[in-house]
């Protein structure tokens, strides 16, 4: 059921982010609702569970690109594994540890996912200031909000 | 109690449930109207983009025959067709490489055919299937468009340069200058010769001395296209048939 409802979300996350992200936009910048899904995956179920949802969605992702195939996967892939693993093995984390970890996620993803852009014409730090910055700030404000009530609602939930 | 007018035309309750149902009637005309609407909306954009395109031709036209004038004759350019298409997906990665329209090979179109809006190209057909393709916008790092500068005639290439902006890489002894336009240049055999592209913004030095770059800024944004045109006209250097 757990793993049913999973899939199903990352399938809408992906048509959502593919064809109406676009209505979120700011300044030029949408949120990047897949690596929070990613990241929830992998902080709710653990490495395993989180490297393949960052595998899958950046598969299906992978699609649209032409010149830099292959590199949404494997970001999403380290990003879903280490932040499996630095839920369970690092630090239990409370809510803001877990936006910390969004966006050294987001970071991290990035940072991969331009060593593989071929012909970019722009260093490395202003690729990042440029692109990922903007982007970045707004998915780890909306990923905030999304922790932010998953933790009120598990509270709910262990008060009953 | 608001009286209106000693006419005795509108009163209180009558203005309240005018006004209360007016943004409702508004809706239900809007709605009703909408088909019809969005009907004629794409008979004039197509018209808009045909015409936009015939423009820019005519204008190379007028150009080649003022330096060339001294010939009697030209080849005519040929009149492609368009055909609209809706814009379905976008490439969801942080560089936005391609989109997502609903015509395909049902409606005969074959990859590598120019996809452009009225206001300028943007990009051509990568992929096609049986009902839907892939437009591999100018922003692609894999995108290489030969363009000119309108003015100068200078011939470069259009290419991306960090995924939001583009460069034109252009000979260093030409004068192309801030707020020339950049229009396709027809060689290559992709694009016909003279479509809209962009605008110059500034020049950069380029790592290689010979050249220069300038960031253009094209005249239709990709990120915010939702309908856009594909010009029926094939690749002029591939050969589709069986080779004898």
């Amino acid at each position: 059921m757990k793993v049913a409802f999973t899939i199903i979300l990352g399938i809408v996350i992906i048509i959502f982010q593919s064809s109406a992200v676009r209505f979120l936009e700011i300044l030029g910048y949408v949120p990047d609702l897949r690596l929070i899904f990613v990241v929830y995956v992998a902080l709710r179920s653990g490495s395993i569970a989180g490297m393949s949802a960052g595998f899958w969605t950046g598969f299906v992702f992978d699609v649209y690109s032409y010149e830099n195939l292959g590199s949404s996967t494997l970001a999403g892939t380290v990003v879903g594994y280490l932040s499996g693993l630095a839920n369970i093995h690092v630090i239990e984390m409370d809510r803001y540890s877990k936006v910390f970890l969004l966006s050294l996620a987001f970071l991290l993803h990035d940072s991969i996912y331009v060593l593989f852009l071929q012909s970019l014409q722009v260093s490395f730090v202003e690729y990042l200031t440029e692109h990922t910055l903007g982007a970045g700030i707004y998915t780890v404000i909306i990923g905030a909000m999304f922790i932010f009530i998953w933790e009120w609602k598990d509270q709910a939930n262990e008060s009953r | 109690m608001t009286r209106l007018g000693d006419s005795g035309k509108y009163n209180f309750h009558q203005m309240m449930i005018s006004s209360v149902l007016y943004p409702a009637q508004v809706m239900i005309n809007v709605a009703t109207r909408y088909k019809d609407l969005k009907n004629e909306n794409q008979y004039l954009l197509q018209e808009n983009a045909k015409l936009r395109l015939m423009n820019d031709l005519r204008i190379q036209e007028t150009m080649e025959n003022r330096r060339l004038r001294n010939f009697l004759r030209f080849p005519a350019n040929p009149n492609y067709s368009v055909r609209l298409a809706q814009v379905v997906a976008r490439d969801p990665n942080r560089v936005n490489s391609s989109v997502i329209i609903n015509l395909g090979l049902k409606d005969s179109v074959v990859s590598g055919m120019p996809v452009f809006t009225p206001r300028g190209l943007v990009g051509r057909l990568s992929m096609v299937m049986n009902n839907h393709s892939h437009v591999q916008l100018l922003y692609d790092f894999g995108s290489k468009v030969s363009v000119m500068e309108n003015r100068s005639r200078t011939i470069g290439i259009l290419e991306s340069l960090n995924a939001r902006d583009l460069s034109f890489r252009f000979p260093a002894h030409a004068e192309v200058f801030v707020g020339d336009t950049i229009v396709t240049s027809g060689l290559g055999g992709v694009f016909p010769k003279g479509v809209s592209v962009g605008i110059v913004e500034n020049i950069l030095e380029d790592e290689v001395k010979v050249l220069l770059k300038a960031r253009v800024k094209l005249f239709q944004n990709p990120h915010y296209i939702e309908e856009i045109f594909v010009l029926y006209k094939e690749n002029d250097q591939i050969y589709y048939g069986d080779l004898p």
